[in-house]
């Protein structure tokens, strides 16, 4: 089991309904692999900086996550061949800040 | 040359700009303060200021970021882009 965060990008060529579809599907596949969902921050629409798939706009999910390392494949698989899936990023999570850290300089 | 180096400057004298080694300045460390172990991608207000604003990635020489946290703040950077939060390239 190790922390994850992913930050993933929903096309808007589909509509409302089923961007929240998506969502769905990609916190349940999380949850039947074991997984756990710690938090979830859905950022909306937003600019593009630079062109993906010819979109200038997407639909922003970002979500903090445990998983079990030998899934993690299966799940980047699962996202890969996700319709509306413009992009994302799978990453290990970075630590909250530390109080050791603040309080030197 | 290595001789003139060690050459100790006496006062009043004008010495060869080339000869001058400067101190790297290190400057205030934005991640640090914040008391963050790594730089977050997600962190789009302290990334820009390591951006030209053409959006390249601002060199250590003039970032006066240590080593650890100078590849540290590229690869966010790197990653902001593929998702992207920041242009490749600005016109």
């Amino acid at each position: 089991m190790a922390d994850y965060e992913i930050l993933y990008i929903l096309s808007t060529a589909q509509t409302e309904a089923q961007w929240e579809a998506s969502r769905k599907y990609i916190t349940e596949t999380i949850t039947k692999s074991s997984g756990e969902i710690q938090k979830e921050d859905i950022w909306g629409l937003r600019p593009l900086a630079s062109e993906i798939k010819g979109q200038r706009q997407g639909y922003f999910v970002h979500i903090y996550f445990t998983l079990p390392t030998p899934k993690v494949a299966e799940f980047k698989f699962a996202l890969n061949i996700h319709e509306s899936m413009l992009r994302f990023l799978l990453t290990t999570r970075i630590p909250d800040p530390t109080p050791k850290l603040a309080t030197t300089k | 040359m290595a001789k003139k180096l060690k050459l100790t400057v006496k006062k009043g004298k004008k010495v060869k700009k080339s000869l001058i080694i400067r101190k790297r300045k290190i400057k205030p460390d934005p991640f640090l303060h914040a008391g963050y172990a790594e730089v977050d991608f997600k962190d789009l207000n302290n990334l820009k200021r390591y951006l030209t604003d053409r959006g390249k990635i601002v060199p250590r020489r003039s970032s006066g970021l240590t080593a650890v946290r100078q590849r540290q703040v590229a690869k966010a950077i790197k990653r902001a882009r593929l998702i992207g939060l920041i242009p490749f390239q600005v016109d």
